[in-house]
């Protein structure tokens, strides 16, 4: 299981979304951010291990 | 504090059991009296070492010293050997895996030997493990056995090449360091401990290995296309749904084969660096060619 931060970058942004979707082949799969590089063209895909999936809820009562 | 150093404090505190705790070891008044009673052969060879006058003698006191220790440890360690794999030991070997602490031996280093330990402490705390108690205790003692072996070679190697130096390279007290490093290789907590330390190299390597996939640059090429419409069929597209059984048979793949171990599926399908991981596992999966 991956652990810590990985970051996928120079990405088309007509890719964007296929590497999300990627990452969240990933079980749990990560909290992830895309950032723009500059002008839309290339984007930087951030993804953070473990993700929600694996993180303890909160207790609210 | 490293993890081998939490260990070994854990395996310390466990051998030492409900005895008082000393903070420090004997200290001596009477060195040369002292060990003449510790040590008589070592004493004796030392002021032979002393009196000689000629330049060869005192290299071949010691490795007479040297030949005449690693035989009898030897002899012990074979005795020791067979006496771990007779039936009627196990359940001391349990009740001894809980004396040295080897639940967080387990926890300390991600290992198979240890999780294997681990496992059998496990065991006997409250029946968690899968496996019988038998078949664990056999598991975690080829486990054993096979690091002390292991770990004996390499102090016999070490000492070996140290064996034609001079006195003056290799003295002494140094030859007898390594006698006692190679006797204690030999021992269960000297399994342990080492299984320990393995694991944390192990453990860096990986890391090492991990950090250049940490950020790399975006690199698809036809192996991308092709596994990507392997799990979401047809065209990969991130839309389409996930074929569950493709995605298991790679992940499977992925565990037993990839030298990247713990790498996101994403990165792992755009390093330029692992394109030819793709290609084997798009042959062994019977991947077709985009």
């Amino acid at each position: 299981m991956p652990t810590g931060v990985f970051e996928i970058t120079d990405i088309p942004a007509d890719k964007v979304e296929t590497v999300i979707a990627d990452f969240n082949l990933d079980d749990p799969p990560p909290a992830i951010a895309k950032t723009d590089q500059g002008g839309g063209v290339l984007w930087t895909v951030t993804a953070t291990y473990p993700g929600p999936g694996r993180q303890k809820k909160k207790f609210d009562g | 504090m490293t993890k081998g150093l939490l260990l070994g404090l854990v395996v310390a505190f466990g051998l030492a059991g409900c005895a008082g705790l000393r903070q420090f070891p004997e200290s001596s008044q009477d060195y040369a009296t002292d060990l003449g009673a510790l040590d008589r052969d070592y004493d004796a060879a030392l002021k032979k070492i002393y009196a000689s006058t000629n330049a060869s003698t005192p290299k071949a006191i010691r490795n007479q010293m040297i030949e005449t220790r690693m035989a009898v440890i030897d002899a012990h360690f074979k005795e020791f050997q067979s006496s771990l794999v007779k039936d009627n030991v196990r359940a001391d070997f349990w009740i001894a895996l809980i004396g040295v602490g080897v639940g967080g031996a387990g926890a300390l280093a991600s290992e198979t030997a240890s999780q294997i330990l681990s496992a059998v402490s496990g065991g006997l705390a409250g029946g968690q493990a899968a496996y019988s108690k038998a078949v664990l205790y056999d598991k975690a003692m080829s486990a054993l056995i096979a690091q002390m072996q292991a770990s004996r070679k390499a102090v016999a190697v070490v000492i070996f090449e140290r064996w034609a130096e001079d006195i003056d390279q290799y003295p002494m007290w140094m030859a007898r360091t390594d006698l006692e490093a190679y006797y204690f290789a030999g021992s269960l907590p000297g399994a342990i401990i080492a299984t320990a330390s393995d694991a944390q190299v192990k453990d860096k390597q990986a890391e090492d290995k991990l950090a250049q996939f940490r950020r790399i640059r975006y690199d698809e090429d036809d192996t991308t296309v092709a596994i990507r419409n392997f799990i979401r069929p047809p065209d990969g597209k991130a839309a389409n749904p996930v074929d569950a059984a493709n995605l298991k048979k790679l992940r499977d793949w992925l565990k037993a084969n990839s030298t990247a171990a713990d790498l996101p599926i994403a990165t792992w399908l755009v390093s330029r660096d692992l394109r030819s991981e793709r290609e084997r596992a798009m042959q062994d999966l019977s991947i077709p060619k985009p």
